[in-house]
């Protein structure tokens, strides 16, 4: 295409979105016309962008348009300086969030003054400052509550996941989550928990694992950089190394980053950011392995990536469910 | 879209008055268009035929817009079919040629546009995206959206000329890779 085309192609897309804004005058009308009239070229040029916008008209019902419309509309809902349980209420009752890790406290106080709860919508990811200097991000779906006092810091975890950069400070610094207490020298990790089970991946530094009420012999190990740490309602500390370490943070910049995994892994970490599930309707589509770099909370292009690079096709079966299949 | 019986009557209004005072500015359109006096009334007349079929589809701000693009295909299907047959003596003999270059739904048939229609607003940046989606799928005005997400209302016409030039050069592109 040559550059008097990319032009006519330019103000004719400028033309038009200046006729439908709301102010249009019949002054903008009487030089478009003018335009129109100066070449073809240019009327030929306003005609096909309107046209494709005229396309665009019958994507409404399209699940992928319908869905980032979705997102679109929850994500700028021109309410984003409530605060507080109004803003976690209108974000949790969301179909969709998108991401964006913001910096800022937010907070709800309660029980005693020095006890901070956090916590995240699905969808959501907060990054915040405590008052020692130590940041947390805040992945979807968590909820934290925060203590510092006189001659502790503690974190309890109480589902969800963090990352911790811990502040150097006199205090000792613990995470606590399920059965196990996480103690800090000096470091930056992740604990992350569902229902019981807790992993702890460390990024830098070292930490000290343990298992308070287990019985003699289960109890405490000191992780170095790359390893990760699990335990459950029952049993011991299985420590191994991380996989892949060096994108296992990733998250934290609302990036999730996937090599040679199973789809149906990749689908179920998704998932855990919206309200929106994807679900595999070929059972055999779980064990295919996909790699690439998604935006957390970007339902729709992770589907066009699938679709295009895998041939797998996604449909919307309900508000909540879409379902993936073989082209 | 669904909507209330009494919205339609009054969108029926709102239209009629629509072509009243649009008539004769779209005469004189077509004179700069270089259409000929004599088929001047009878090409303004096919346009707004077309344009009732949007009328319950797109909002009244979105008519004028929408009626220069039909008048200028109009003129150039009349142009292409004098062409053709230069002894042609009546337009309205040809309706297929009415469907087949202006109706969105004949294009809907050719699904590989409307995938690249699809994946270029999908592929839009998340901000010219959401407010391009917010027009074109929320029904939204400028301001509205404006308010939405924090910019001016210059910003969002940025916006939607940047979603709109994006979807032409996807599409242009699909011409090149289907030849």
């Amino acid at each position: 295409m040559n550059r008097a085309h990319d032009i006519a192609r330019q103000q004719a897309a400028d033309w038009l979105a200046r006729l439908l804004a709301p102010d249009a005058s019949e002054r903008d009308r009487e030089a478009f016309e003018r335009w129109c009239a100066e070449h073809d070229a240019n009327a030929d040029a306003y005609a096909a962008v309107a046209g494709d916008h005229d396309i665009a008209r019958l994507l409404v019902d399209d699940p992928l348009i319908a869905a980032a419309a979705r997102q679109a509309r929850i994500a700028y809902s021109g309410q984003r300086r409530a605060t507080g349980i109004r803003r976690y209420a209108a974000l949790a009752a969301a179909a969709l969030v998108v991401v964006a890790v913001g910096a800022g406290a937010w907070r709800m106080y309660r029980g005693s003054a020095r006890t901070q709860t956090l916590a995240t919508a699905i969808g959501e990811q907060r990054s915040v400052a405590l008052a020692d200097g130590t940041r947390l991000v805040l992945d979807t779906n968590t909820i934290l509550d925060a203590r510092l006092d006189g001659d502790a810091r503690e974190l309890v975890l109480r589902q969800g996941r963090i990352d911790v950069d811990v502040a150097h400070d006199a205090r000792p610094f613990s995470v606590v989550s399920g059965r196990g207490v996480v103690r800090d020298i000096g470091t930056r990790f992740e604990v992350e928990r569902h229902g019981e089970d807790v992993a702890v991946t460390l990024i830098s530094g070292a930490v000290n694992v343990s298992l308070p009420t287990a019985a003699a012999g289960a109890n405490g190990a000191t992780l170095t950089p790359g390893q990760q740490a699990r335990f459950g309602a029952e049993g011991g500390i299985v420590v191994a190394e991380a996989e892949e370490i060096e994108t296992a943070s990733r998250w934290t910049e609302g990036t999730l980053v996937f090599k040679q995994r199973r789809l149906g892994d990749l689908i179920a970490e998704v998932n855990r950011y919206s309200t929106v599930q994807i679900r595999l309707a070929d059972r055999s589509l779980a064990e295919l392995r996909v790699s690439g770099v998604f935006h957390v909370g970007d339902q729709a292009s992770l589907l066009e990536a699938l679709r295009m690079g895998w041939s797998i096709s996604a449909k919307q079966t309900s508000d909540r469910v879409i379902e993936l299949s073989r082209n | 879209m669904p909507r209330l019986l009494s919205e339609r009557e009054n969108n029926a209004d709102l239209f009629e008055r629509f072509v009243r005072e649009r008539v004769p500015l779209l005469e004189r359109f077509l004179g700069r268009l270089r259409v000929r006096n004599d088929d001047v009334q009878d090409v303004a007349q096919e346009s707004v035929a077309r344009l009732l079929r949007y009328r319950d589809q797109e909002p009244p701000e979105a008519w004028a817009a929408l009626l220069y693009r039909i008048a200028i295909n109009v003129t150039r299907d009349r142009a292409r079919s004098d062409r053709r047959a230069p002894s042609r003596e009546s337009s309205d003999a040809e309706p297929d040629t009415i469907a087949s270059d202006d109706s969105p739904e004949q294009h809907a048939s050719d699904q590989q546009a409307l995938a690249r229609v699809r994946a270029a607003i999908l592929r839009l940046p998340p901000r010219c995206r959401a407010v391009y989606l917010m027009h074109r799928v929320e029904g939204l005005s400028y301001p509205e959206i404006a308010r939405r997400c924090g910019v001016s209302t210059k910003a969002v016409e940025k916006h939607m000329s940047h979603a709109l030039r994006e979807l032409r050069a996807a599409r242009e592109r699909l011409g090149a890779d289907s030849t």
